[in-house]
């Protein structure tokens, strides 16, 4: 997949938004519900051995007569999980959805390693195994991208055992599925309630190209899908192409209705829209990412 | 039939990318899709009305660009009759004065009037048909050689400006017929109104297309300048034509150097020519000009105004060598102011100096004679001159003729001239007889090529002639004959200017002889039209099938294409 690594750096001014508190096992800039080390008193607790003695409040125990240790709030890195996929159906469009996707994940990377928040990336629906990548910093790009890069959308996969085993291999605070969604309604909606279930922030990015949103069929004799290898005739009358939108806007209607009822945020990452004006507009808006300096 | 362009013959190649390309689009019709699962709504039966008529409306498609593509390989080789071979015109232009007539309230020239036929002529010519453009007026010039290039020769021809005889009429003619042989498909086409042209014999047939119309014309045909005496009177010698229905009075503006100096009336017929002479003081100048004041109904405006360098004369070293002491010859000559005179003996010294003319008036070998650049023999002229006597001493010979338009004989007259005694004289080779009588040549007229001489078989002094004015006339002009040329001052013109009478007499004939009348409009040729047709046929299939549905709705998908591909392509770069 193509990532244009020149445009990565308009995005060093955003951050990815935190929408409660972080979870992360490294320390970071984000109020976490963990107490522990920190600059925020939040308690006392008694004494307990093999507590640090440093954080015996000493001024309580001589008025008292009883040891009590001092408990602060961590502060702990917004984990973000990307989940690219990469089923047959991404390599059409133009430009190619799987390369749109990749650019909105190395993007949503640079944004979150920016400010030390760790990435998680894994890829589904392809027929390769794929194992996922991490980077807690900056340091961490390169191989991310590495990894993007190298990467080619293909075959037909079990999008819902592989998403599976992937979120097995640790915890995060959000996911975001990089995705066409062009699945049978029953592992669509699986894949989401998966998502939904793993995940206190998930997040939906839906990538379509011109052609599915506005298809051509003149001079088309015959549908044959890219993934199953299904094929029928269409029909090439007037009311074809208006049926088609009334079907696809339903189907759009659908799917955002349903990842609302599922706490899913659902952003149209679609890819008319360059990836630069959908982190200003789309994603801003649904507060996925905010400006890192509290600005507009 | 042949082809005039079988190169084209290649373009038909063209056909097996366009067949390819069909097929290419036919084969295109399964579409992979990333989901068909979108597509189930508009699923349809397997053949829809449309569809079924997408093959036959491919082919038709098909078809109709490979006839627009024969059509333009066709129309591109030229196909053409055997009848319709390129062919060349032979254009002769006459750019001659009278050409540059007009018809009372129109100014367009008869020249501007050849050019607008040639222009219409050409337009009709075909592209391989060639064209050349003589012109002709004091000589002939070929003005562009045959040539396809025929915007070439209509911007030739439209620079053009009238002036000058028609002289070169014989010479362009013969230079036409020489190019119209070379080629079995030639014609030659005279464009002019006629005045003043003649046509060889030529075998090329030649075209007359006529142009001007007949008309009234009034025009100075003669102006001429020259000193009468060393106090500064001019003669001036003017002559008018006139072309018109009635007599009329017309009047003559004589000016030097633009400074007007007289108004001569003149009386004209209807038909005619009025000659005058005057005598006028006229103040030192360059130039004199003639011009016609209120000309009326007038054709033709070149020969309206008419000018002549006036010079004054040097002085011309005249020896006389005489045996008589009361010489007619002599006192004539003294007359004449610019004459320096010596007298001289037939015995006598020769002289040292050189002199513009020397008159014999008594017999002196020519090696006691003077270095001179004239010389004149009166009475018995002898054989070391190159003169011979055929018969001496004839008596009473009656003069006949006399060349009245030589310059010697201006203003000179010999009718009923007695001549009791004379010797007819032989004309040599190189030598033109002037005066001759019912006995044989009395004057004549030879020379070497540094030494122009005339010898007189009579002495004037023997005849009633020296009572005359003709013969003080005579002398002048032997003195005029004789005198050097004067040097150009600088910035003089030169050149006189006088339109002659036959470019000012400008009825066009009705027919040039040795040729044929005709507009030029047969041979003219166009290319097959329904080639044409089928060119225009071609190329509107073409854009119909092509570039309608590309303007209509293919460009804002093509772009649609294009534009992610680039943006992909320059990713790739950085």
């Amino acid at each position: 997949m193509l990532v244009d690594r020149g445009t990565l750096t308009r995005f060093s001014s955003l951050r990815l938004a935190s929408p409660g508190a972080a979870t992360a096992l490294q320390q970071g800039d984000r109020r976490s519900p963990f107490r522990g080390r920190g600059v925020e008193f939040a308690d006392y607790r008694p004494y307990d051995p093999g507590d640090d003695v440093r954080l015996v409040d000493w001024n309580v125990y001589l008025r008292l007569g009883q040891a009590v240790v001092r408990q602060f709030n961590e502060e702990r890195s917004l984990a973000m999980k990307i989940c690219l996929d990469i089923s047959e159906s991404m390599a059409f469009g133009q430009p190619r959805k799987a390369d749109h996707g990749a650019q909105l994940a190395a993007a949503l990377a640079l944004v979150s390693l920016t400010h030390r928040d760790p990435v998680g990336l894994c890829f589904y629906g392809g027929d390769r195994q794929l194992t996922q990548t991490k980077a807690s910093n900056l340091d961490g790009l390169a191989e991310l991208l590495h990894v993007l890069e190298r990467v080619e959308p293909g075959g037909h996969g079990d999008a819902h055992a592989q998403v599976v085993r992937q979120l097995g291999q640790g915890r995060s605070d959000r996911i975001v599925l990089v995705t066409d969604l062009l699945l049978e309604e029953a592992a669509r909606d699986g894949l989401l309630r998966l998502i939904a279930a793993s995940s206190r922030y998930p997040v939906v990015l839906h990538v379509l190209s011109d052609e599915e949103l506005q298809p051509d069929f003149s001079d088309v004799a015959k549908i044959v899908d890219a993934e199953t290898g299904e094929s029928f005739m269409i029909r090439d009358d007037a009311s074809a192409r208006r049926d088609y939108q009334a079907g696809l806007d339903a189907w759009l209607a659908a799917i955002e209705k349903r990842c609302r009822g599922l706490g899913i945020r659902y952003v149209p990452a679609f890819t008319r829209v360059e990836v630069p004006d959908l982190f200003n507009n789309q994603l801003r808006r649904a507060r996925v990412v905010e400006h890192a300096f509290g600005g507009a | 039939m042949n082809l005039a362009q079988p190169w084209a013959l290649a373009l038909a190649v063209l056909a097996v990318p366009v067949v390819a390309a069909y097929l290419h689009r036919r084969r295109r019709t399964p579409l992979r899709v990333p989901s068909a699962m979108l597509l189930r709504v508009i699923a349809g039966p397997t053949t829809p009305k449309s569809r079924a008529m997408a093959k036959p409306r491919h082919l038709l498609s098909l078809l109709l660009v490979l006839l627009a593509l024969a059509g333009l390989v066709t129309a591109l080789v030229d196909l053409q009759r055997d009848d319709e071979q390129p062919r060349n015109y032979i254009v002769v232009l006459d750019t001659s004065a009278s050409m540059g007539a007009t018809t009372p309230g129109d100014p367009v020239t008869r020249l501007e009037q050849a050019v607008t036929q040639l222009e219409q002529a050409v337009g009709r010519l075909g592209q391989q048909d060639r064209v050349a453009l003589l012109t002709v007026s004091d000589h002939a010039v070929v003005r562009v050689g045959l040539t396809e290039d025929h915007a070439r020769v209509l911007e030739v021809a439209r620079a053009l400006e009238p002036a000058g005889t028609s002289e070169g009429t014989t010479a362009a003619l013969r230079i036409a017929d020489a190019m119209c042989r070379a080629n079995e498909h030639a014609a030659v086409v005279l464009l002019t109104d006629g005045v003043g042209v003649s046509a060889p014999e030529t075998r090329c047939a030649i075209e007359h297309v006529p142009v001007g119309r007949i008309g009234p014309n009034v025009g100075i045909n003669a102006l001429s300048v020259r000193e009468a005496d060393a106090l500064g009177l001019a003669e001036v010698y003017l002559a008018v034509t006139a072309d018109r229905d009635a007599p009329s009075e017309i009047e003559v503006e004589l000016s030097v150097d633009d400074m007007l100096l007289e108004v001569v009336p003149l009386d004209l017929p209807a038909e005619g020519e009025v000659k005058r002479l005057l005598r006028v003081p006229m103040p030192p100048g360059r130039r004199v000009t003639a011009r016609l004041r209120d000309p009326g109904v007038d054709l033709l405006a070149a020969d309206d105004v008419a000018w002549a360098p006036r010079r004054l004369g040097g002085r011309v070293r005249t020896l006389l060598v005489t045996d008589t002491r009361l010489s007619f010859t002599a006192e004539a000559l003294r007359l004449h102011p610019r004459v320096d005179l010596s007298l001289i003996g037939p015995s006598d010294d020769t002289p040292d100096d050189r002199f513009d003319l020397v008159v014999l008036e008594a017999p002196r070998p020519v090696a006691a004679l003077p270095e001179a650049s004239h010389v004149v023999a009166l009475g018995a002229p002898s054989t070391e001159l190159g003169f011979a006597i055929r018969k001496p001493g004839v008596e009473n010979a009656e003069i006949v003729r006399w060349s009245f338009d030589d310059p010697l004989f201006r203003f000179v007259s010999f009718d009923d001239v007695q001549v009791p005694k004379a010797n007819v004289l032989e004309v040599g080779e190189g030598q033109t007889a002037l005066v001759d009588s019912d006995q044989g040549p009395l004057a004549v007229l030879g020379g070497t090529a540094d030494q122009q001489r005339l010898a007189f078989g009579f002495l004037p002094h023997e005849t009633d002639f020296v009572l005359r004015v003709g013969f003080v006339n005579l002398v002048a002009n032997l003195v005029e004959w004789a005198a050097p040329t004067p040097p150009v001052v600088e910035g003089e013109e030169a050149e006189s200017f006088a339109l002659p009478a036959v470019e000012s007499r400008i009825d066009p004939p009705s027919q040039i002889e040795g040729t044929a009348r005709g507009e030029w409009s047969g041979p003219v040729r166009t290319h097959m039209a329904p080639w044409r047709l089928l060119a225009w046929i071609a190329a509107a299939v073409l854009a119909l099938e092509w570039l309608l549905p590309a303007f209509a709705f293919g460009f804002g998908r093509l772009w649609a294409r294009i534009r992610p591909r680039a943006s992909r392509r320059r990713r790739k770069v950085s």
